[in-house]
């Protein structure tokens, strides 16, 4: 979610929480770089919910195709 | 004592596929290595690759299913990233333009990035780069 300030807030998933460091600093250094490059312009997007993330068509041997294909 | 994963992670393709694609017998590991990092990050390139593979299996892209992936826009040109991937092995363009555009984002960032794929000649190679596999 865009916060109006350039800076990106989402909701914690179950994920995030479980591999949020003991170094809160490390966090918060790591999101202020990430804001920075997004002002860059090297970094874009990426705030949708991960839950979009999810199949939309079961496609047995799909990935054999995809990596033969890139070969 | 496991070593601590970094916060980001650059996504091949390949780790999508599972996914998107419905493919049942990767589909719960790479769920699970996809969801050990609050950020994914992505050249724009998988887009294309993604939506050749579903044209590909005759099935809809949907833009939104990777509206989670954060785009990588180099600002400058990666001959020397490329270069680095290409001394370790000779590689397909896909795959060295993803490796290169990891090997970027990782130095711009400064910080420790993951490379997630499934791809295993391009694995052998990110790891060879340094990069933690998840």
């Amino acid at each position: 979610m865009n916060t109006g300030d350039g800076s990106l807030h989402h909701e914690r998933g179950p994920a995030e929480n479980a591999l949020a460091p003991d170094n809160p600093a490390e966090v918060s250094d790591l999101e202020k770089r990430l804001t920075e490059l997004r002002a860059q312009g090297i970094l874009s997007g990426g705030d949708g919910p991960r839950e979009t993330l999810r199949p939309v068509a079961r496609v047995p041997g799909a990935l054999e195709r995809f990596l033969k294909a890139r070969a | 004592m496991t070593p601590q994963l970094p916060l980001v992670a650059y996504v091949d393709p390949s780790a999508l596929i599972p996914e998107v694609l419905g493919e049942e017998l990767f589909q719960s590991s790479t769920r699970r290595r996809l969801d050990a990092f609050p950020h994914l990050m992505s050249s724009d390139f998988l887009e294309a690759e993604l939506r050749v593979a579903f044209k590909r299996e005759q099935e809809d892209f949907d833009t939104s299913s990777v509206s989670s992936i954060a785009w990588i826009f180099p600002n400058r040109r990666m001959d020397s990233e490329m270069a680095r991937v290409l001394e370790i092995s000779e590689l397909s363009p896909a795959r060295v333009w993803h490796l290169a555009t990891a090997l970027f984002f990782s130095e711009v960032l400064q910080s420790e990035m993951a490379f997630i794929t499934l791809d295993e000649q391009q694995e052998t190679v990110a790891r060879e780069l340094g990069f933690p596999i998840p």
